[in-house]
This record gives C-alpha cells, structure tokens and sequence, in this order.
C-alpha cells in the first residue's frame, strides 16, 4: 500500500500531475463553450417548448389531434388576419368608423398565435420524423442530448491528460536512470512494475468517468438533460439505431465503452515507453495510435472494427446504425455507415482484453529482463 | 553552414524518424486510396461498365478542346436520354446491351456527371467571367464619378482579373477536386514535424550538452540559428516529400489528365483569384503550405527551448496544433494563423480584397504576410531566449 503512496504522491505532485488535471479540466470546460455551436432552436425554443410540453412522449391519437388543431388555429388565426385588415383597410376608404386601436385589439390574439409558428413548425417537423416509426421515437426536447450523444468527437483534453499522466510512469524512470536502482531493490521490479500498471488503470477509469460527468453536467445546465429513459431513436442522429436503448442507458454505455478505450490507450503507451524508453517515441505512438484513425479514415465505421483504442474512447458509433447513400450512377445503394453488431462489439472488447493482457505480459518481461541484459554487457 | 550540417545530422537523420517518415508514406498512400474509394465518380479501374463507358467515350470522342462538334455530337445521344430520364421518365429499366453502361438510365446519369455538367460549365465560364467583368467596369464609372478611389481601384483589379477568362478544353477533374481537398497528408506532415522537432532543443537539456554547448565557441547564438535553420530544411523537405507522394498517389488512384487546365476550371475555384493551370497552382499551394508549416514548427521550437524535458512540450505543441485548428474553424479572420496556409483552398477559392492604405490587395497577400510575421517573431524570440553562451559573455547570463 505505500508503494502506491509514493507512486501517487510521485505521478501527482512531483511530476505536477495534479496541476494537469486542474488545467485540461479547464481547457475541457472552455473548448465545451466554445465548440458548443449552440441550440439548434435558440431563437423558437420557447415558443417550441410551449408546444412540446403538452405532448411529450409517444405518439398518441391525442397527440396527432393535438398538433392538428394547432395547425388549424394557426391557419385559421392567418384567414382571420387578413379578413380583419381587409375590413379595416376597407372601413378607411370608406370612411366608416373602426379605429386603430379597435383594429389592434381584434389582430392581438391571433397575433399572438402567428408568433409561435416558427416553434411549431420545428414541432412538426419532429412530428413527421416520428411518424415514420412512431413505436420508438418520442416527442422531447432534443438539444442537450443531441450535444451529449449525436456526434463522433474525440475528447481531446482527456486524451491530451492521459498522454501527460501516463507517459512518464515508466519513461521518468528510465530517463533519470532510476530504473537500475529500482530493479535492484527489494520490491522494484514484478511488484513495481505491477503497481505502477495498477495506478495507471486506476488513474484511467476515475478520470475518464469523471471527464463523462463532467459532459453531462455541463450540458445539462446549459441545456437541460429530461426525459433520459426515452428511446434513444429519438434523435435523429440514431435514426436507424437496432440498440434497444434509453437516452441515458446510451450514454452510460458510452461511458463504459470510453473506459475501455482509455484503458487500451493507456496500456498502449506504457508498452510504447517501456520497449522505446524514450518520453518523445512513447508520446509519439500514442498520439499516433489514436489520431491518424481519427483524421485518416474516410469510412469512421472501419474504426469500429479495428483493435485500436479511438473507437471505444468515441463510443457513440456503437449505437448507431446503418446509413445508406445513393451511389453515383444511380442505380444502386452505398454504405456510407456500417453499424456495428452486439456480437461484433463483443468480440472487439474480448479481443482488447486479450491484446492488453499480452502487452501488458510484454510489458512485466521487457522492464524485468532489463537488468539481466545489463548485467552482461558490463561481465561479458 | 557546416554546423547546420550536423544539426541535421544529428537531429533528422535518425533511424526511427526515417521509419516514422516511411511508415507514413504508407499510411498516407493507403488514406488516399481510401479517400479514392469512399469518393470516386468514375473508377480508373473500369471494373463495372459505368465506369469503363465514360473513361473510353472520354478518350477516344470528348477530352481536348471543347468543339461545336463536339458538343453537337454529344447532345445527340444525351437529348434523347434526357427526355425518357427526367421529362417523360419512361425509361427502360432492363438490361439492355446496346447501351453504353447496361441500363439507359445509368447511361443518362454517365453523361450527365462526367460530360454534360461539366461540358456546360467550361462552356458558360466566359460569359459568367464577362458579366462579372462588366459588373466591375461599371462599378468603375460610378466609383470614379464619385470620388471613391479605393472602390474604383477594388473594381479595377476585379474587371482586369476576370476578363478574357475562359475554359476552352474539358478534362475529367476528379483527380483535382479531390487533391485539392485532401488534408490528411497535412497531418501526418505536423505529427512528423513534432516528433522531430521537440527533441531539438530538449535533447541538449535532457543529455546536459547544453553546459558543455554554452561554454564552447560556436555554441551560443550560432546554435541555435543552426538548430533553427536545420528545423527550417527538415520541414521544407518533409513537405515537399508528401506533396510529391499525395500527386502521385491521386493520380494513380483517380487518374491524371488535364494539368495544363485552368485551375478556374474547378467549379469550386469558380471565383478563384488565380489565373494559374493546375500544376501550377500545385506548386504555389505546396509553397503556401511550407511557410504555414515553417510557421508552426516555429512555434513548436519555441516552445520546445523552453523546457528542459520532452513531455511538455510535446503535449503543449500537440495542444497548440488543435487550437489552431479550433481557431482556423471558429475565428472570423484568417490572419496570423498557419492553419489557414496549411489548410489553404480557402484562400484561394475566393477573390476577397482588404484594404491597405487606400490599395486593394487580395486576402492571400494579407495572410501569408501575417503568417510570415508569425513565423518571423517566432523565430527572434526563440533566438532571443536562448541566446546566452558563457563563452561570449565570459561566464554571464
């Protein structure tokens, strides 16, 4: 156990890990600001939401009368408008008496009613894409979920962490020659070399479910995150999505597949450091590891069947399903998204656990065998 | 320049940069051929007959000067496709092996992309390139009558640079559409950039030589002008190594015609302020993107000599290649970010002019001159802080 004290105290202190932390949480929480591009309903919400409150959820009959007689009165207010100001107009050239304010007092509601039809109408546009397959997508108010879950961005200011809190484990060792010293003494080597494994993990999965909470939290105030046991279809983004999810139970998966991911990135860099011993090599492969899949694939979907860590640190690919395009001769259809099965979702986690567990097996050789090597250079 | 010789040997000619360098050749080549697959019109392998029918009628009848009788011939067979695809819609939807593709709507949408569009738009670019030349020489008249010189001078620039443009040949251009909106290699270029460049100055730190550099005659000021400039070759010959694989690897994949055709040509560099053919503009984008790559590698180096190890500097450079990115997305102006060299369509897809001192001059101009301010301030300061050599200084800071 004090092992892990020193090694903490070594990683989160001495090498200011705890600085990094508090400072990417920041950069995470302004990139959140400054990418977030906005509601796509910011200027009708209110008027949206007046509407929506009342039908939330599945589509019913009352719904479906609902938004009828709201496109009815919102017409009818629009016959009723024109018909007023043509009796007013027509009351002011033949000089009879309907004053202007008359006029104002009349036109007030239905005004009023015309006002809200921009919100209305981004009703019944989500009306029509619910009607297609009205069984699972409900009526709700789509912009904090749609931030939280419908896009395939890389959490950058956590991969950026990971890259400064897991690199110099070993490779801070190795530069500040350490490593012979630590190889020599009593519990430095299997048990070190475990320990520090160990943390590593450790570190990994309460900082990527932190920076998940820290998603959640953040969107939720901005946005507000209700109705999270709706299906997951819902949004248009998982439009074609076979998961048979809830919002929330999504983005819990999500989470859960981020740990993953980060975790393999993790043990990534630490075989990187401890067979290249170099802090510029180890930081090198695991930014290439995950960044030239994420600019470099034309087709995102490969990614999902490839045993790297970017698709499981992404996670919302999962959920979605397939997209279809029409080819350029007309004639035919081209995969443009490949959704990922179950069963292909587990083979690809059992086949990480088997990689790490060899890596990490590579990793307890290489650190360990060191020392022997050593040994002979120096008594040939 | 012997010294920047051994800066180049020590820092670039390393065994596992070499492999990095190769490794991604690979990647960036297999990324191409990607790119190619999940985007290609026409297949240059001509493996169905879609493709295969447009490639031999683009040969043997269309490419080349575009003729009357060209156009006469071509509108022959398309008219009456036309009428039974999109006016009657009473196409024949069997197989039928007098077409050129199989299927009569498939020969419909074969000519439609890759000849009549296109065909169209070489054919009409002169009289869109005229009206906006007029626009311009009108624009002159009443900017003159009054009195507003910078207007006049802005429509003049604008009518002397459109008119007389115009497309007289028809090449297939997906090669060029997609070359010019591929910005992987770009990527793998920074990334390679980083892992070089980090070490330069921290490798001295890490090994303590920088003691041992700082007392000795040349090891100062001479250094680091050395380090910088060997930076300066590494990233010249990187780029110029990917621009290299990116041509040759597009024109494998989609096929290399037409690059004598006027960049215009390109219905997205429509209003392009170039009046340069495709090769050309080839070259000048390649040299616009060295000096935003000279600009970053600046910055990596300057950040790098501020640290005594690797770590942060390299997570800080990786750090500041996304803001720039995030800056290049979000930011309403372009000046001063290197991204927008790197990244550099959008310069020269449209003619913008900004003003300096009553003078028109296109937007480019503006941003390379920044970029290059970038670069050159970046470059002092690095020489700036680390400039002291106990030797010179008999043993002062």
């Amino acid at each position: 156990m004090r092992e892990f004290i020193f090694e903490m105290k070594k990683i989160l202190i001495f090498q200011k890990g705890l600085w990094f932390i508090i400072f990417l949480m920041i950069l995470k929480m302004i990139g959140l600001l400054l990418t977030d591009d906005g509601a796509a309903l910011q200027e009708n919400k209110s008027d949206y939401l007046f509407y929506l409150e009342p039908i939330k959820g599945a589509l019913t009959e009352k719904t479906q009368r609902f938004l009828r007689e709201e496109s009815e009165k919102i017409s009818g207010a629009k016959i009723e408008l024109e018909n007023l100001y043509l009796a007013y107009y027509n009351s002011v050239l033949n000089k009879q008496a309907m004053s202007k304010s008359e006029l104002d007092y009349m036109t007030q509601s239905f005004e009023g009613q015309i006002e809200k039809e921009g919100g209305f109408l981004i009703l019944y546009d989500q009306y029509m894409y619910i009607r297609e397959n009205p069984d699972n997508r409900y009526f709700l108010y789509t912009d904090g979920w749609n931030a939280l879950l419908a896009h395939e961005r890389l959490d950058l200011p956590l991969f950026l962490l990971l890259l400064l809190l897991i690199t110099p484990i070993f490779c801070q060792e190795y530069e500040s020659k350490m490593d012979a010293i630590l190889l020599s003494s009593k519990k430095g080597r299997a048990n070190l070399v475990g320990k520090k494994i160990l943390l590593a993990f450790g570190m990994v999965v309460i900082l990527s479910l932190f920076f998940s909470f820290l998603d959640y939290a953040f969107f939720s105030l901005h946005y507000g995150l209700e109705d999270g046991h709706y299906p997951l279809q819902s949004l248009e983004y998982y439009h074609s999505s076979i998961k048979n999810l809830s919002l929330l139970e999504a983005y819990i998966g999500m989470s859960f597949f981020r740990i993953i991911g980060h975790l393999f990135l993790a043990v990534i860099i630490m075989f990187a450091s401890v067979y290249t011993k170099k802090t510029v090599l180890t930081l090198f492969f695991g930014s290439a590891v995950v960044l030239i899949p994420y600019f470099g694939l034309a087709a995102r979907w490969v990614a999902y069947i490839l045993p790297l860590p970017l698709s499981f640190m992404i996670g919302s690919g999962f959920f979605k399903g397939d997209e279809l395009a029409e080819s350029a001769d007309g004639m035919s259809e081209i995969i443009v998204y490949r959704s990922v099965s179950e069963l292909e979702t587990a083979i690809m986690i059992a086949l990480l656990f088997v990689i790490s567990y060899v890596i990490i097996l590579l990793v307890f050789k290489k650190y360990i065998n060191y020392q022997i090597r050593r040994r002979k250079q120096v008594n040939p | 320049m012997k010294i920047i010789g051994y800066e180049i040997r020590k820092n670039y000619l390393k065994r596992y940069l070499i492999v990095i360098i190769f490794a991604f050749t690979l990647v960036n080549v297999i990324s191409i051929y990607g790119y190619y697959e999940t985007s290609h019109v026409f297949s240059t392998e001509k493996d169905d007959s879609w493709s295969k029918a447009f490639w031999d009628l683009y040969e043997e009848n269309y490419k080349g000067e575009i003729t009357i009788e060209k156009i006469n011939r071509l509108m022959e067979i398309y008219s009456p496709l036309y009428q039974a695809c999109v006016v009657e819609r009473t196409f024949n939807t069997e197989y039928d092996p007098d077409t050129f593709t199989g299927y009569e709507f498939g020969d419909y949408r074969m000519l439609d992309l890759g000849f009549v569009r296109p065909m169209e738009y070489a054919y009409t670019y002169r009289e869109k390139a005229l009206e906006i030349a007029n626009n311009a020489k009108q624009n002159m008249i009443f900017f003159s009558s009054i009195d507003n010189v910078y207007q006049y001078r802005s429509s003049l620039k604008i009518a002397s640079l459109y008119e007389g443009r115009q497309i007289n040949n028809f090449y297939n251009t997906e090669m060029y559409d997609n070359l010019f909106s591929y910005d992987f290699s770009s990527f793998l270029i920074l990334l390679t950039v980083i892992v070089a460049i980090v070490p330069v100055f921290v490798a001295e730190k890490e090994t303590e030589m920088n003691l041992i550099l700082s007392i000795s005659k040349k090891g100062g000021k001479k250094t680091v002008r050395a380090k910088i400039a060997s930076a300066c070759f590494f990233v010249t010959g990187i780029c110029i190594w990917f621009t290299i694989t990116d041509f040759f690897a597009f024109a494998a994949f989609f096929g290399l015609t037409g690059l004598t055709n006027n960049l215009y040509a390109l219905r997205d560099f429509m209003l392009t302020p170039l009046d340069i053919t495709m090769w050309e503009y080839i070259i000048v984008s390649a040299g616009v993107k060295i000096l935003g790559m000279q600009a970053v590698s600046a910055v990596i180096l300057f950040i790098s000599s501020l640290f005594k190890k690797a770590l942060l500097p390299y997570v800080i450079s990786l750090g500041a290649l996304f803001s720039m990115m995030l800056a290049d997305e979000l930011a309403t102006t372009k000046h001063f970010n290197p991204f927008d060299l790197i990244v550099n369509r959008e310069l020269f897809r449209h003619t913008n002019l900004i003003r300096i001192m009553d003078f028109p001059v296109h937007e480019y101009v503006g941003v390379i001159l920044s970029v290059a301010l970038f670069f050159g301030v970046f470059i002092l300061t690095t020489i700036r802080v680390n400039k002291n050599n106990a030797w010179l200084t008999g043993g002062r800071r």
